[in-house]
């Protein structure tokens, strides 16, 4: 429940991990569990003060994604999650970005316990590499390859149904 | 604020990018792939060796069957969770069906492993073979999603097994498709008191298909009924009886079985009701005396029952013409009525008498009628939902006919709360463009200066080389949209 001392301030401050502070609507930071979780505690302790919630975690650049990700989210209604327009543009803001913000966004969506980003997320890079090679994967995520071409083929050989 | 890269932000370039992300969620990536997929990412790195070993998605699609049979062993030897969540099985072509118990084996070590929810898949192309369900499926004490998809067969009928049936936790059964009507499914059915939400797909064929005279739908929790039952033709009815006192979804598409509620559905919301035949089927019995007053008694009474749902689509046809036996209905209804000629429309606009509440009304006239059943005459009283509820009216296939006019302008000039009036021409083939288009127009014209009772009504005429409203029709000039292909 929110006090009513400070339930007059709509807005919220977050800090990203290089210190630098977004002002945000509280409808928007409830899209984020650990930000709603905050702002509750907050609350109930009845501080008048403007609400600042740190994240250690996350930088500016992924903060701002995460941010504009659930200002969308936010815009819409909690039924409307199956909204057609909504996926498009969830698929279209994943596809701009390159295997490197993608699992910063990803990170910081589980730290920030917003659950349908994470989902998001896991899903559009299980699509993305349910179709490639193991050379293709190691490739694009950059994996460096730690066993030696006896340990490897060994695998390969007590995995061999799925190396057909 | 930092400047804004705006796509690649990298941070994490002196690790592994994948690689970066905790266990649980690369676990959680894995279990959205095939297994097969999954476990090749063994190879990977260190980190990478036994990570596929903790899934408890288990999703495969295997282009022979007698393969799958031989490797399932081998994946779950490695699966270190005593659980699944998840078993999701396609098969693509599944011509060498293996032997009935090895395949029941497998599905049996499947399920030690506590599986939640079963997806199986098993098919492919025209000539698919009936797939034998193993009948384990049926006597799980942890499964609760069960969907099985192609030529389904299941032996629940031999003795002694109908009484291992026990799925006491399950919620969602799905089978699309069933060959038969089986005796077992009345008992499935009620072998499972959690059941929510059931699916059913029939596809009968008139030779070899086992029909069961009586189905019971028994469900104390089910929220969700679908039936959809195809026949090759006429078939024996099947007598399905609904006792579903929390059913809130209903829907129905079968010309063949009677249906009839126990008690009243009064949680139904949205109802789908679909009556009609298909037209090849519906060949065989042009010369056929078709009188089936039994058939029609029965489902106005099980039309009747749906008086308390919000929504109630209902499509039927003149041989499933139930209005000459419905009562009262009461609620929000949309219905299409399929080919019927003008006369048609007689017993219909009377039967709209039992639905006082009627907002939308469609009506297809989609063949062309017999010239002995195209002539208008107009009821003797005006039923109340045209006079004072309906708001939408939806015609397809007039011919342009004085007769069809009369119709129009009855519904015009009763019609006192009609929003819209949508009218399509029946569409000849055989014309001259010129003359279809002179005499669309024609209609068009006569059809605007119709005396209208709803001064805020717009008349929408659609033809095959002519659209127009009534909007942007003034002092009897009419301005046309005009599609002429070639």
């Amino acid at each position: 429940m929110a006090s009513s001392s400070s339930s007059s301030l709509s807005r919220v401050v977050v800090k990203s991990s290089d210190n630098n502070l977004f002002v945000v609507n509280k409808k928007v930071a409830s899209q984020s569990q650990l930000l709603k979780q905050c702002i509750d505690n907050m609350e109930e302790k009845g501080t008048n003060d403007v609400i600042l919630i740190p994240l250690s975690n996350v930088t500016s650049n992924i903060l701002t994604l995460v941010l504009e990700y659930c200002e969308k989210h936010a815009d819409f209604a909690d039924d409307d999650n199956n909204n057609q327009e909504l996926k498009q543009w969830d698929h279209e803001f994943l596809k701009k970005f390159d295997y490197a913000t993608l699992n910063s966004l990803t990170m910081a969506a589980d730290y920030m316990v917003t659950k349908s980003l994470l989902n998001l997320c896991c899903q559009f890079i299980a699509d993305s590499i349910k179709d490639l090679t193991v050379q293709q994967i190691r490739q694009i995520f950059d994996i460096k390859n730690d066993f030696t071409p006896q340990e490897e083929a060994d695998i390969k050989n007590e995995n061999a149904w799925a190396f057909r | 604020m930092a400047e804004s890269k705006k796509l690649s932000i990298n941070e994490v370039e002196e690790e592994d990018r994948l690689s970066s992300l905790p266990d649980a969620i690369l676990i959680d990536i894995l279990s959205r792939i095939p297994i097969d997929s999954a476990a090749t990412t063994s190879v990977l790195s260190h980190r990478w060796r036994y990570l596929w070993t903790s899934l408890t998605h288990f999703n495969l699609s295997t282009d022979s069957s007698s393969n799958f049979t031989s490797i399932i062993d081998l994946i779950l030897g490695q699966l270190t969770s005593p659980k699944l969540a998840e078993f999701r099985l396609h098969l693509s072509s599944p011509l060498d069906f293996p032997e009935h118990d090895i395949l029941e084996s497998c599905f049996r070590h499947v399920l030690d492993r506590s599986v939640e929810k079963v997806f199986i898949d098993v098919r492919c192309c025209f000539f698919e073979e009936d797939f034998w369900v193993p009948v384990c499926l049926f006597n799980s004490q942890f499964l609760v999603v069960l969907e099985l998809g192609g030529k389904i067969k299941v032996d629940l009928d031999m003795c002694g097994i109908r009484d291992l049936i026990q799925l006491p936790k399950l919620k969602k059964l799905k089978m699309d498709f069933l060959l038969d009507v089986p005796l077992w499914l009345g008992p499935l059915i009620r072998s499972c008191p959690l059941l929510e939400d059931l699916d059913l797909v029939f596809k009968l064929d008139v030779v070899d298909s086992e029909i069961a005279d009586c189905v019971d739908i028994f469900g104390l929790n089910l929220k969700t009924l679908n039936i959809d039952l195809e026949s090759s033709s006429k078939t024996q009815r099947t007598k399905m009886s609904i006792d579903a006192p929390k059913l809130v979804n209903l829907e129905i598409r079968d010309c063949n079985s009677h249906y009839y509620f126990v008690h009243d559905p009064s949680a139904l919301v949205n109802a789908y009701i679909d009556l009609r035949m298909d037209y090849d089927f519906e060949e065989e019995f042009e010369d056929e005396e078709f009188e089936d007053d039994d058939y029609l008694h029965l489902m106005s009474k099980f039309v009747r029952g749906i008086y308390c749902a919000n929504i109630l689509e209902l499509k039927l046809q003149s041989r499933s013409n139930i209005f000459t036996y419905l009562a009262c209905v009461d609620g929000r209804f949309e219905i299409t009525f399929d080919d019927i000629g003008l006369d048609g429309w007689k017993d219909l606009l009377l039967s709209l008498q039992y639905f006082p509440n009627l907002k939308h009304l469609k009506v297809k006239m989609l063949r062309d009628p017999l010239m002995e059943h195209n002539n208008w005459c107009p009821p003797n009283y005006v039923p109340d939902c045209l006079a004072s509820k309906l708001r939408t009216i939806q015609i397809w296939g007039l011919n342009e006919t004085d007769d069809d006019l009369k119709l129009l302008g009855y519904i015009l000039s009763n019609a006192s709360h009609l929003e819209e009036l949508w009218v399509r021409v029946f569409i000849k083939e055989k014309c001259e463009k010129a003359y279809v288009l002179w005499k669309e127009c024609q209609f068009c014209k006569s059809l605007f200066e119709l005396p209208r009772i709803s001064s805020t009504c717009e008349v929408v005429f659609s033809g095959s080389s002519v659209t127009a409203s009534s909007n942007t029709f003034k002092n009897g000039n009419l301005i046309f949209q005009m599609s002429w292909d070639d």
